[in-house]
């Protein structure tokens, strides 16, 4: 695997860990949420390339579209900015 | 020229502007954009079709109960995120939600308890390699989806419901 890496999964491996970086970083937490969306849905592209297309399925339906409106309607009902 | 009213009217319209932003962010998950509402309308019906086809092909290609379940109950999500509670009411009663959930509940149980005298019966009349296959793989895929997608689209619209009340 390691010797034929494709430049699309360690490109997909930088933007998560960029985007996981950034979000912990903004203080708006929707950004952070956006951010989170980021991550989860290039994880779910690495299990596809990883020849895993049901996890990837999953990982989309329940982290990427669902984790993310749950995460929505927190922040609507406590503070959408983080205290500095 | 009074430069003072001048200056107090155009201190006025900012802290006007800032009082109906604030007022906007407040109720920003109840007065959804159109540009949102128009594509939650077009998107919907593509998300269930999409939902249906994993859990009824998913003994044949990757999927199966969870993920179907998952993908129909985030059309719902979607749904019930985006349009106003008088838009909504009335067409997910809880207590059909629930209904329908048990109801599946005991088709799954009936499904796995009665499998080893179902089995023989249903693999006569199938054909390998087609939608109508795989023994009793494709109605347990059918009611874990039922199971999961009612769920989840339960714990999302008590959520909301909160969320309208106040």
């Amino acid at each position: 695997m390691i010797e034929t890496t494709p430049l699309i999964f360690v490109l997909l491996l930088f933007i998560i860990i960029l985007a996981a970086i950034i979000a912990i970083h903004k203080k708006d937490l929707l950004h952070s949420v956006i951010l989170l969306g980021i991550v989860n849905t290039s994880l779910a592209a690495i299990f596809f390339i990883l020849k895993a297309p049901d996890i990837a399925i999953t990982q989309v339906a329940i982290t990427a579209a669902l984790e993310t409106s749950i995460f929505i309607i927190a922040i609507h009902k406590t503070e959408r900015r983080e205290e500095a | 020229m009074d430069t003072t009213k001048h200056q107090g009217g155009i201190h006025q319209i900012i802290i006007n502007s800032k009082k109906t932003n604030k007022a906007k962010t407040k109720n920003r998950l109840d007065n959804m954009d159109l540009i949102i509402k128009t594509i939650t309308r077009v998107m919907f019906p593509f998300i269930i079709l999409f939902g249906a086809y994993t859990a009824l092909h998913g003994h044949l290609t990757p999927g199966g109960g969870f993920p179907a379940g998952a993908t129909i109950a985030t059309a719902f999500t979607l749904l019930v995120l985006t349009f106003r509670e008088s838009e909504v009411e009335g067409r997910f009663p809880e207590i059909k939600l629930i209904d329908i959930k048990s109801i599946a509940s005991i088709a799954l149980l009936a499904i796995i308890l009665f499998e080893f005298a179902l089995r023989d019966i249903i693999i006569q009349y199938q054909i390998p390699m087609t939608v109508w296959s795989g023994g009793d793989t494709l109605f347990a895929n059918i009611f874990g989806s039922i199971i999961v997608a009612t769920g989840i689209i339960i714990i999302i619209y008590s959520l909301i419901k909160e969320e309208w009340k106040q």
